[in-house]
């Protein structure tokens, strides 16, 4: 049984492709063909100098721009933060309570 | 249209000679491709590729070796790197599942559409058998005893010498009685 099972290929027909297998393949080189130059146009329009000079600015831009306002929103918080605690450290208290309205010490 | 003809063909840069190697080549590559695949859709799509590889390199076919055992030659490597890739992916399969992507479904198993009805099912049987052995064993048997190719036509093909190729035989050929014993075995077993 194990050498019939071996040898039960001896005998057998050669497999064949579906019919029109050059067609195929020169639709799937078509196909491949038409992607690969979708991708090169793409990657050429990206690169050509009036695109790519312009969107390095861009990017470039925003970039600055989002330093400068980082660095002012930083610059606020810091003058805000010493105030507290200047007022902290002087006790100097800004807020007026319904207390000190009410016990106005006098002179 | 003879070897020597399609050779000087290529050699001469003429292009139309591909339609030619299609015609007369395509049972040969799909029949090697099946046999190591052993899927026919699989095998219909490796195919084509070897097709394709085989137009893209043709000029750099120096006309050396055989244009025969150059084309065996790609397409047992596009097979072989098809089945890689497919186990691959079988077992980084979990992602799939997770995202509940649906996986092609493989057949249990392989039936060759030109076995014989007696012996269909030893031959599925056969090629079961055939994918747990080692790959370059596989390889030998299915060259040598499917394909009918001759052991020096194998090693040129496989880039070995011819008693590397003898020894991988009789590997392939004990490994695969060892393990037929046991499914029969089994198989009495159960009855």
């Amino acid at each position: 049984m194990v050498e019939e099972t071996i040898n039960s290929m001896d005998a057998a027909d050669k497999a064949m492709p579906a019919p029109f297998l050059l067609t195929r393949i020169h639709a799937r080189m078509n196909r491949e063909r038409e992607q690969a130059t979708y991708w090169e146009r793409a990657i050429g329009f990206l690169t050509k100098p009036i695109v790519a000079f312009p969107a390095i600015a861009l990017v470039l831009i925003i970039n600055f721009w989002m330093m400068h306002t980082a660095s002012n929103e930083v610059a606020d918080k810091m003058v805000f933060d010493n105030q507290v605690l200047i007022n902290d450290g002087y006790s100097i208290n800004t807020a007026t309570s319904l207390f000190d309205i009410e016990n106005k010490q006098q002179p | 249209m003879n070897q020597a003809n399609i050779n000087e063909r290529i050699n001469n840069g003429d292009t139309s000679v591909f339609t030619e190697i299609v015609e007369l080549y395509q049972g040969m590559v799909y029949n090697a491709v099946l046999n190591i695949v052993q899927y026919e859709p699989d095998a219909e799509d490796i195919t084509q590729e070897v097709f394709i590889e085989v137009y893209e390199k043709m000029d750099n076919f120096k006309g050396n070796a055989q244009l025969s055992t150059w084309i065996y030659r790609i397409a047992v490597n596009k097979a072989l790197d098809f089945v890689k890739t497919k186990k691959r992916a079988k077992y980084g399969g979990l992602l799939k599942r997770v995202f509940s992507l649906r996986e092609e479904e493989e057949p249990v198993s392989f039936y060759h559409p030109g076995a014989s009805l007696d012996n269909k099912e030893k031959a599925a049987q056969l090629f079961k058998a055939l994918k747990q052995l080692p790959q370059k064993q596989q390889l030998v048997f299915t060259l040598h005893k499917i394909e009918g190719l001759s052991y020096n036509e194998v090693a040129a093909i496989l880039q070995m010498s011819v008693a590397a190729v003898e020894a991988l035989m009789v590997r392939a050929k004990t490994g695969l009685k060892k393990i037929l014993e046991n499914y029969y075995l089994q198989q009495n077993g159960k009855k």
